[in-house]
């Protein structure tokens, strides 16, 4: 194999590695899933901060209306995991509940391995306010 | 002879480096705590932790905060409650904690990624040690 083109080779399989750990060009968000809950909007928020913790996100963003987590990125023997950004936002509905969209924001590089992540923070968002309605319900 | 020597060589070192690349980068480690009210200093890094697995313990206590522990490892390796629970001790170190209750593990998975977290809740004791 002539030299040239193993290097050639050689640079193009780092370029790979290298590209699978930096964060790649984002493309566009998906459509989302939207949602509207029984509970104000201040338990709400620190549920959708809980179930982005479950998720595997670390929590970049937690403003008033707004949660955002980023999942670590992850190189495998086939194609890895990681890399997505998921984002809660949220609003009070009139009649005191809390409308919710979350979205996933997969990226160019490493997105074989990224999944969308809407209906799971959800569900877990769901998980976390029943759980806490729960605790504070007293037995009958 | 000399020149194909010297490409399996190039070819050695390069495969290494992917190796090593891949290595580095095949698991992550996320942590969190969150106080449930009233926030306590940390304790001391090597400061003793109890861990409950089953039963809370019979001294009076109050919840401190919730812990969460996401572990997430590729190629389908997977983990275990040993695995987390330094960092789970670490968290709860961090919000002044005695000790441990109420651990929850889910365990799910991505494609070749194995995925494990756990939630627990720290206490403090009421009465003095």
């Amino acid at each position: 194999m002539p030299k040239s083109l193993f290097r050639s080779a050689a640079a193009l399989v780092c370029a790979f590695v290298i590209g699978t750990f930096m964060a790649g060009v984002a493309l566009a968000e998906d459509k989302g899933v939207q949602s509207t809950v029984g509970y104000p909007m201040e338990a709400v928020k620190k549920a959708a901060a809980d179930a982005l913790t479950v998720i595997g996100c670390t929590i970049k963003k937690d403003e008033s209306t707004y949660v955002e987590g980023v999942r670590a990125r992850k190189v495998g023997a086939f194609v890895g995991s990681g890399g997505e950004t998921v984002s809660v936002t949220l609003a009070p509905t009139a009649d005191g509940k809390t409308s919710v969209d979350i979205r996933t924001k997969k990226t160019f590089v490493g997105g074989a391995g990224q999944k969308n992540w809407d209906q799971q923070t959800l569900d877990e968002i769901m998980k976390e306010l029943g759980g806490a309605a729960a605790a504070t319900t007293p037995a009958s | 002879m000399r020149r194909r020597r010297k490409i399996y060589a190039d070819a050695g070192v390069a495969l290494i480096c992917v190796l090593l690349g891949g290595l580095s980068g095949c698991a992550s480690t996320q942590s969190r705590h969150e106080f449930l009210g009233q926030s306590f200093s940390a304790r001391p890094a090597d400061a003793p932790v109890e861990v409950f697995r089953s039963d809370p313990p019979i001294r009076p206590f109050v919840k401190t905060a919730r812990l969460d522990v996401h572990l997430e490892k590729t190629g389908f390796m997977t983990s275990n409650l040993e695995s987390a629970l330094p960092e789970l001790k670490k968290q709860a170190r961090e919000t002044g904690s005695d000790a441990i209750i109420e651990i929850t593990e889910r365990r799910s998975q991505v494609l070749e990624t194995m995925v494990y977290h756990v939630t627990a809740y720290g206490i403090r004791y009421v009465d003095p040690h």
